[in-house]
C-alpha cells in the first residue's frame, strides 16, 4: 500500500556494519501511522529478544508521521525507538526530540531513518535529499555536542539540521541523549548511536511535502486553532495573573505573559504584554518560559524565545548571561523545564548568590544545563540528582567510593552551595572517571551494583516509580489513579501529558469535569487535585484515551506537551476544545477520511504493540506482577492519612488492583495478567504479533 | 451640513468607543466625565449628547455599565473585560477591600479549589500596597464573620488563605505545597 500526501513516502535504512544504504516504501508502516508506530514495528520484527542496546543487532529508528513537517502546529518532533539501556531488561522505549530536525527528515524525502549495525570507526550520516553518505568522524570523536553541532555544519551549511551524541553516548553511558539544534534532546538513547559509533547525522531536506488538502483549508485550520484553541505551553489556557480579559488564572500557568513583562535582553527589549485569544500573531508572546522555568532573575537576560519548526508556542527560553562564561561555558543558553532543572537538582544543599541577589539556582540551571547538554549526559526524568542526595546523605558514596576518590570529589564547593561542583559532577559522569561515575548507569544498575535496599527504592524523596528503575512523571499526583495507570504502562517514565494538559490547565474543577464527563461519560472520570476517589470505569477510560492520544501524537507527529486540545481559552466556546482536530489536519493533509475514532484505534494498535513487545521481551505474560507494579511510597506515604481523604496523593493496594483490572478490560487485555489477548491482537490487525506470541508461549 | 454632522457623529462613536475599548484592555473603566474629555473636537460639538453616541455604539464593543455605592456610573467593554474584573475595580474603588478578599478566597477555595496566594492582592485589579495588605490580613484574623479563613504557609514561604468551609487544613496545606514548589519540581 503506497502512501502519497502527508508521509513521505520512503524509510531510509542504514547498516553501519556493512555501509548499506537501503530506501523501503513507507506504506508497509501506514497501519501504525509513523513515527513511534514505526519504531515499535521495526524493533518487534527485527531485533531479537536478549539482544543488548549496545550490540550491533539492536536498531535505532527515528520516526516521523504524516504531519511531521504539513504546517500544523507544533508537528516537528522526532520520535526515537530503541532498546533502552537504563531498562533492566533492556525493554524498547521510545526518546523524543523537537527542533527543526523530524520536518527535515520530511522534506529529504523520508518519513523514517533506521539504523543498524556497528561502524567500525566513528562516522556520521550525511544526508542531502536522495543523496545518503557515511562519513568519517574521527574529528569530531571526542568532541561535545555543541562542536559536533558546529563541526558538521561546517560541512554541509548553515541550513542542515544535525543530531549529534556527547562524550558521554561515545562512553557508552545509559543517560546519555541525543540532541539536534543545541538544545533539543531525546532522553536515553545516547549510548545507542555511542555503540554504533555514529557521531551524528545531518540532513538538508530541499523537497517538500505533498498535501491533499488545498492550502487555505490548512491555513484555515491553523487559524482555528490559533485563535480558538490554543493557550499557552502544555496548552495552559488562563493567565498566571488576574487580568481583564480572563475569567479565571491561575498561578502556576506557563501563560506568564503580562504587563510589564519583557524578554528584557531583546533589542530593544520585548513586554510581552497581555495576550488574550484571538490574535494569531501574538501566541508565541504567551509564555515566557524563561522566568517561569529560571525565576524572575531571568527576565533581564531573556533574548527571546525559541523552540521547534511549526509550533507558535516556543517553549525554549533563549538567554544571553555574560557571566557563565567565568565557568567555561558560552553565555548564550537555550533550554527548557528538565533541562534547566536537572543540574539544580543535583545542587542538593541549596545554592548560594553568585553574582546578584537570588540567582544562584538560576545560575546552577543555566550553567547545567549547558553542560549536560554539551556532554550528552540525560537525568532520567531528575532521577540523577536525586540518587547522588540519596548515596551522599545516606553515606552509601563513602562505602563505595575509594577514600581517595571520595576526597577528590570537591564537596566543599557542593556545600557551599557554589554550581562550579557541576562541572566535576557532569564530567565524572561523561567520562566514566571512578566508581561515582556509576550514577550515569540509572536507577536499576547502581541499585544492583551498590547494594541498594528498601530504603532507597521504596523512599518517598527518591520518587521511584517503578522496579524497571524510573521515576514519577505525572502519576499519582496527576488524576489519581489515571496517572498512576499511565505511568505503569511503559518501560521508562511515562510521558503522557494528556492528562496533565487538563489537569494543569488552569481552570476550575467545575468546568475540567463537565470536559471529562463530556469526553470519557463522567464527571467521576476527574478527581478533584488530592481530593481522591477509589477507581471507577470513567477513570480508566481517562487513563486509556490519555496514552492512546499520546502514542497517536508520536506518531503523527505532533507535540504532546501541546496536543491534544481538550480545553479553550475561549469564554464563547465555554472553554471546549476540539478533540477531533488531529484527524481533521490527518484529512487535509492526506486527502483521506480520518476520524477521531480511526486514529485512535490506529494508536490503540500502535500502544497494543508496545504491549506485545513488552511481554516478548520479558518472557512472561504477567504484566500486572511483573511489569505494572508501584513503589510502596506510594501506598505508604502520608502514614497518618487514609487514601482518599482530602491531602494527600496516596493510592491505596486493592483499589491500584482494581484500577489495572478496568484498565486491561477497556484496552481488551487478559483481565489476570495484562497481557495482551489474541483476539484482541486479531482485532487489531497484529495477527503477526500473536502467532509469534503463541510460538514463544507468551499469550494469556 | 448634515452629512457634514453624520461624519463628525461617526468620528466621535469611533474615538468613544475607542477610548473605552483602550481603557477596559488597560484594565480600567471609565466614567462619563473622562470619556467627554478624551473627545478634542471644536465647540461645535461640545454640545454633542454623549449618551447618545454611547447608546449607539453599544454593541459593537458589548458597551457594559457599572455603578459605584455612590451611584457613579462607570463604563467598559465587555469584549475586552469580564464582569468579574470590573466588579473587583469597583469594589476596591468603594473600599470594600475586606469582604473583597473573603469572597475571592472563599470562592477559590470552592471552585477551583485552591488556597489563595496572598500576594494577589498586590496586584491588579486589587493593587493593594503592601502594608494595606498586612492591615487587611489582620484584620481578616480577627473578624469573626471571616473566622472560617485560614492561613497556610508553603514551604518556600509563600503564604496562602483558604476557607476552611470549603477545605481542610491539610488540603490547604498539600494544595499550597503543590502550586509553590510540587508543580515546579514535577515540569
Ligand atoms: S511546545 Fe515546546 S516542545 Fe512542543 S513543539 Fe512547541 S517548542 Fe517544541
Amino acid at each position: 500500500m503506497a502512501v502519497s500526501y502527508g508521509w513521505a513516502g520512503k524509510v531510509l535504512r542504514v547498516n553501519l556494519s556493512n555501509g548499506k544504504i537501503t530506501t523501503e516504501d513507507t506504506g508497509k508502516y501506514k497501519d501504525y501511522i509513523g513515527g513511534m508506530g514505526i519504531g515499535y514495528k521495526v524493533l518487534f520484527d527485527e531485533v531479537p529478544v536478549g539482544t543488548h542496546p549496545h550490540d550491533a543487532k539492536n536498531k535505532i529508528v527515528f520516526g516521523t508521521g504524516p504531519l511531521t513537517g504539513s504546517g500544523a502546529p507544533c508537528s516537528s518532533r522526532t520520535n526515537v525507538t530503541s532498546l533502552f539501556p537504563t531498562n533492566p531488561k533492556h525493554m524498547v522505549a521510545d526518546s523524543h526530540m523537537g527542533g527543526n530536525f523530524a520536518a527535515s527528515m520530511k522534506y529529504a524525502g523520508y518519513d523514517a531513518i533506521i539504523v543498524e549495525g556497528k561502524a567500525r570507526g566513528p562516522v556520521w550520516l550525511r544526508i542531502e535529499d536522495d543523496k545518503v553518505t557515511i562519513e568519517d568522524a574521527s574529528k569530531m570523536w571526542g568532541q561535545g555536542i555543541y562542536n559536533t553541532t558546529a563541526l558538521v555544519a561546517s560541512e554541509m551549511g548553515k541550513e542542515a539540521s544535525i543530531a549529534a551524541i556527547g562524550q558521554a553516548g561515545e562512553n557508552l553511558v545509559n543517560l546519555s541523549v541525543i540532541m539536534n539544534g543545541y538544545s533539543h534532546s531525546a532522553g536515553g538513547h545516547g549510548s545507542i548511536l555511542g555503540a554504533k559509533k555514529l557521531k551524528a547525522i545531518g540532513i538538508i531536506g530541499t523537497g517538500s511535502l505533498k498535501i491533499a488538502g488545498s492550502s487555505k483549508e490548512l491555513l484555515d485550520t491553523n487559524s482555528y486553532m490559533l485563535k480558538e484553541l490554543i493557550g499557552a505551553n502544555n496548552n495552559h489556557v488562563v493567565p498566571s495573573t488576574p487580568q481583564p480579559w480572563a475569567e479565571f488564572d491561575s498561578k502556576g500557568s506557563r501563560w506568564t505573559a503580562q504587563k510589564g513583562l519583557y524578554w528584557g535582553a531583546a533589542e530593544p527589549p520585548v513586554e510581552t504584554g497581555e495576550i488574550p485569544p484571538g490574535d494569531i500573531t501574538t501566541v508565541g508572546l504567551r509564555t515566557q518560559k524563561g522566568v517561569k522555568d529560571l525565576g524572575p532573575v531571568a527576565e533581564k537576560y531573556t533574548k527571546r524565545m525559541g523552540g521547534c519548526q511549526s509550533c507558535p508556542i516556543r517553549c525554549f527560553s533563549q538567554l544571553e548571561m555574560p557571566q557563565l562564561e567565568k565557568y567555561g561555558v558560552s553565555r548564550y543558553v537555550s533550554n527548557t523545564c528538565m533541562g534547566y532543572s536537572a543540574p539544580n537538582g543535583v545542587m542538593i544543599k541549596g545554592t548560594s548568590d553568585q553574582f546578584e541577589k537570588d540567582d544562584g539556582s538560576f545560575i546552577a540551571k543555566t550553567l547545567g544545563s549547558q553542560l549536560a547538554d554539551d556532554y550528552g549526559v540525560w537525568c532520567n526524568y531528575g532521577m540523577l540528582g536525586r540518587e547522588f542526595k540519596y548515596i551522599y546523605e545516606s553515606g552509601k558514596l563513602k562505602e563505595v567510593l575509594s577514600e581517595e576518590e571520595y576526597n577528590s570529589i570537591p564537596f566543599d564547593l557542593l556545600e557551599a552551595g557554589d554550581p562550579a561542583f557541576l562541572k566535576d559532577f557532569y564530567r565524572r559522569i561523561t567520562f566514566k572517571e571512578g566508581e561515582f561515575s556509576h550514577l550515569g548507569d540509572g536507577t536499576y544498575w547502581i541499585a544492583e551494583r551498590w547494594n541498594l535496599g528498601d530504603d532507597f527504592w521504596h523512599g518517598k524523596d527518591q520518587k521511584i516509580w517503578s522496579p524497571l528503575g524510573y521515576p514519577v512523571h505525572h502519576s499519582n499526583e496527576a488524576g489519581a489513579q489515571v496517572g498512576a495507570l499511565i505511568s505503569c504502562m511503559f518501560n521508562r517514565d511515562s510521558q503522557s501529558h494528556t492528562h496533565m494538559n487538563l489537569i494543569g490547565s488552569g481552570l476550575p474543577a467545575d468546568i475540567l469535569r463537565e470536559v471529562s464527563a463530556e469526553i470519557w461519560g463522567s464527571e467521576e472520570a476527574f478527581d478533584f487535585p488530592a481530593k481522591y476517589t477509589p477507581m471507577n470505569e470513567y477513570k480508566a477510560k481517562f487513563a486509556k484515551w490519555s496514552i492512546i492520544r499520546n502514542v497517536l501524537h508520536d506518531s503523527l507527529t505532533v507535540c504532546n506537551w501541546m496536543w491534544p486540545m481538550m480545553v479553550s481559552p475561549v469564554k464563547e466556546r465555554n472553554y471546549r476544545g476540539d478533540t477531533a482536530l488531529e484527524s481533521k489536519y490527518m484529512s487535509i493533509v492526506t486527502g483521506e477520511n480520518y476520524t477521531e475514532e480511526s486514529l485512535d484505534l490506529a494508536a490503540e494498535r500502535v500502544f497494543t504493540l508496545h504491549r506485545a513487545l513488552t511481554v516478548k521481551q520479558m518472557g512472561t505474560v504477567d504484566m500486572r506482577n511483573e511489569h505494572d507494579v508501584i513503589m510502596d511510597w506510594v501506598y505508604d506515604m502520608d502514614p497518618d492519612m487514609e487514601p482518599f481523604t482530602e491531602g494527600t496523593v496516596k493510592m491505596e493496594r486493592e483499589d491500584m488492583q482494581t484500577a489495572l483490572t478496568m484498565f486491561y478490560e477497556e484496552m481488551g487485555w487478559d483481565k489476570k495478567t495484562g497481557a495482551p489477548t489474541k483476539e484482541t491482537l486479531k482485532r487489531l490487525g497484529l495477527d503477526f504479533a500473536a502467532s509469534e506470541l503463541e510460538s514463544m508461549n507468551l499469550l494469556p | 451640513m448634515g452629512d457634514h454632522m453624520d461624519e463628525k457623529m461617526k468620528y466621535m462613536q469611533e474615538d468613544v468607543a475607542d477610548f473605552i475599548v483602550r481603557n477596559s484592555r488597560d484594565g480600567k473603566i471609565v466614567t462619563l466625565a473622562e470619556i467627554e474629555a478624551s473627545l478634542v473636537y471644536g465647540d461645535e460639538d461640545q454640545a454633542t449628547d454623549i449618551s447618545q453616541i454611547l447608546e449607539s455604539i453599544g454593541t459593537d464593543l458589548d458597551l457594559k455599565k457599572i455603578d459605584d455605592a455612590e451611584g457613579n456610573t462607570f463604563y467598559y467593554s465587555g469584549n475586552e473585560m469580564t464582569d468579574k474584573y470590573a466588579g473587583i475595580i469597583i469594589r476596591v474603588k468603594d473600599k470594600d477591600i475586606l469582604k473583597l478578599i473573603g469572597d475571592t478566597v472563599r470562592e477559590e477555595s470552592r471552585r477551583y479549589p485552591r488556597p489563595t496566594y496572598v500576594t494577589m492582592f498586590n496586584l491588579p485589579p486589587y493593587n493593594l500596597t503592601e502594608g494595606e495588605l498586612t492591615d487587611m490580613l489582620s484584620e481578616l484574623s480577627n473578624d469573626s464573620e471571616y473566622a472560617d479563613l485560614k492561613f497556610t504557609n508553603a514551604s518556600n514561604g509563600t503564604l496562602f488563605v483558604y476557607s476552611n468551609k470549603h477545605m481542610s487544613k491539610g488540603y490547604a496545606d498539600y494544595l499550597a505545597e503543590w502550586i509553590e514548589v510540587g508543580q515546579d519540581e514535577n515540569p
